[in-house]
């Protein structure tokens, strides 16, 4: 009797410490809850609903006017033209930036002593504020007094626009990136190389097989998954490009280089069009959305 | 490790290769380091030094003087303090409710804690770029532009983060909260006298990832805070040279300075920034 007495009584207990537990763990959950729906969630509700409206800022929300925002985006030159702004600093940026850091991280990952000089030494501009170095190599490319026209006149070559030639302003544009993200790149090649156990090149030595070789078989299977990574990162990132182009160039010269949420940026901030300004931010949010749900996916699979 | 093998080093062949190696880098580390070379030497050169063909690559003297009267002329001192107040803001709502959610779910794991935990991660999907327009249309109409407050609410929330700690707390061993709950402790008190005294790294590298994000933000407080007296560092080095009329002095002082909080947080910090940088950059 005793003991039946004790277990339902333990037994009810037990049922409102669950509820208590239960009640607990969401006070430690609440906020964070809160905070991503005001935040996250909510935003794109606001503008989704405002990219149907001709947005009046005095008088919210204005008139309604459909999916006229989309039409006039899906007829506007200026989008198809700024998307490919987008897609061209892409390209560059898989010329110029995306495998440097790995060509490094390999050779750094062979250095003995010099290892850790190497690493902060391509790691140091990566952390620095990205605005500032963007600003500074504005300045490197200045035609009058810039580095890089000395630079070039010791090789012979006459003077050069950089940042005000349309043929040029992509690389220059992007060389920088390849300093700054790229030493990041590399901080994390270098991490997973470093990982590699010496077993494996030992044992590969003794097969005979050359240097060359080992790197190829040995150290570049190692990061391989992160390269295909980095490399889905900056596709799903492609439209996401503001700050550079809107530092470095305003999206000059002539629009060459404005991306498409540095139009929506003008739209909202020069012409106070802000319905269209979200509309356009609503389609790069959704291409953004939809990259990175199949990258998930994929990433499953593996 | 190396593909190349230590016994390996005594033939020249070897020998040649990795100095050929070590040359190479050395140059690139050159080109890699010279842009923070001519900015940081450059806010101690003259105008006139500054605009040299060809170039002036050491400075003569060290006046800190001039450095300080920029900073003067620009503002800089109340750009710092909003920059710090919005970081420590940021810090002191961000860290401890990630690290009390991720507790939530890794430990007390309650009742549909998975799908809270995909409400979470799905955000990680967003672009934060485009989600800045409507952001900024929902604030205006609430009549919460330019608060400081509001930003660092905005930014009050870094799921990455919240992935790094609940990581880090799955791999604490179970036995030790369960002994503790033995002893009829709360879920708090199994938060701050078991978990927190154990995850001194991770907060230290969630709290430098925070420092640095916020530090560096330039898009969202442009956007949020519009109003000068609410400028942050960032927000200064944009005006003052798209503005025009700056000298190359000034405007290499400014970009020196702006840089120093970052390198001091390098030089103190350093191993819980490279790890910081490891965890999350893959996760993106």
């Amino acid at each position: 009797m005793k003991i039946v007495a004790r277990e339902s009584l333990s037994g009810r207990r037990g049922i409102s410490a669950t509820v208590k537990d239960q009640i607990s763990a969401y006070l430690f959950l609440i906020l964070p809850i809160i905070f991503v729906a005001l935040f996250k969630y909510i935003p794109i509700c606001v503008g989704i609903f405002i990219s149907f409206f001709k947005i009046d800022i005095v008088n919210l929300p204005g008139d309604f006017v459909g999916f006229d925002n989309y039409i006039r985006a899906f007829k506007d030159p200026l989008v198809y033209q700024t998307m490919w702004h987008n897609i061209k600093f892409f390209l560059y940026g898989m010329v110029f930036g995306f495998w440097p850091p790995i060509v490094v991280a390999l050779l750094i990952n062979e250095t003995r002593s010099l290892r850790s000089a190497f690493r902060i030494a391509y790691f140091l501009p990566a952390i620095a504020p990205g605005i500032a170095m963007t600003i500074m190599w504005k300045y490197m490319w200045q035609p009058d007094f810039g580095l890089a026209n000395y630079v070039v006149s010791l090789f012979g070559v006459p003077p050069q626009l950089w940042l005000n030639d349309p043929r040029l302003v992509y690389f220059c544009m992007s060389f920088p990136g390849l300093i700054m993200t790229g030493g990041m790149n590399m901080l994390i090649y270098l991490a997973s190389l470093q990982e590699v156990p010496n077993e494996h090149y030992e044992a590969a030595l003794i097969e005979g097989a050359s240097v060359l070789r080992r790197v190829w078989h040995i150290s570049l299977p190692a990061i391989k998954n992160i390269i295909g990574l980095m490399f889905l990162l900056s596709v799903i990132g492609i439209f996401n490009n503001l700050e550079g182009p809107m530092v470095t160039t305003g999206g000059g010269p002539a629009g060459s280089t404005e991306t498409i949420l540095l139009y929506a940026y003008k739209k909202a901030t020069n012409s106070m069009d802000y319905s269209y300004a979200i509309t356009l931010s609503n389609v790069v949010f959704f291409i953004v959305l939809i990259g990175t749900a199949i990258q998930q996916m994929l990433k499953k699979e593996d | 490790m190396a593909a190349i093998q230590n016994i390996e080093m005594k033939n020249t062949r070897t020998k040649v290769l990795y100095g050929a190696i070590v040359a190479f880098l050395v140059v690139g580390g050159i080109v890699q380091i010279l842009p923070m070379f001519l900015m940081i030497t450059g806010a101690f050169k003259t105008d006139t030094q500054l605009s040299q063909i060809p170039p002036v690559f050491w400075p003569t003297g060290w006046d800190f003087g001039a450095i300080f009267e920029v900073l003067d002329a620009y503002h800089m001192g109340r750009n710092f303090l909003n920059t710090f107040y919005i970081c420590a803001g940021v810090i002191l709502i961000q860290v401890p409710t990630s690290a009390m959610a991720a507790f939530s779910l890794s430990k007390l794991k309650p009742k549909g804690g998975k799908i809270v935990f995909l409400y979470f991660i799905a955000t990680m999907m967003f672009s934060a770029q485009a989600q800045i327009f409507p952001l900024y249309i929902m604030l205006a109409s609430l009549n919460v532009l330019n608060f400081k407050t509001t930003y660092v609410l905005v930014c009050s929330i870094g799921i990455t983060n919240i992935v790094l700690f609940k990581g880090f707390f799955d791999n604490i061993p179970k036995s030790l909260e369960e002994a503790a709950k033995v002893d009829g402790a709360s879920s708090m008190k199994i938060f701050t006298s078991i978990v927190l005294p154990l995850s001194k790294p991770v907060f230290m590298v969630v709290i430098l990832n925070v420092f640095m994000a916020t530090y560096n933000d330039f898009f969202t407080s442009l956007m949020l805070l519009p109003d000068e007296v609410n400028w942050t560092v960032m927000i200064r080095l944009y005006s003052a040279q798209s503005m025009g009329g700056i000298s190359l002095h000034a405007l290499y002082s400014l970009l020196t300075v702006a840089t120093v909080p970052i390198l001091l947080v390098y030089v103190f910090a350093q191993k819980y920034l490279i790890e910081g940088i490891s965890l999350t950059g893959i996760k993106g």
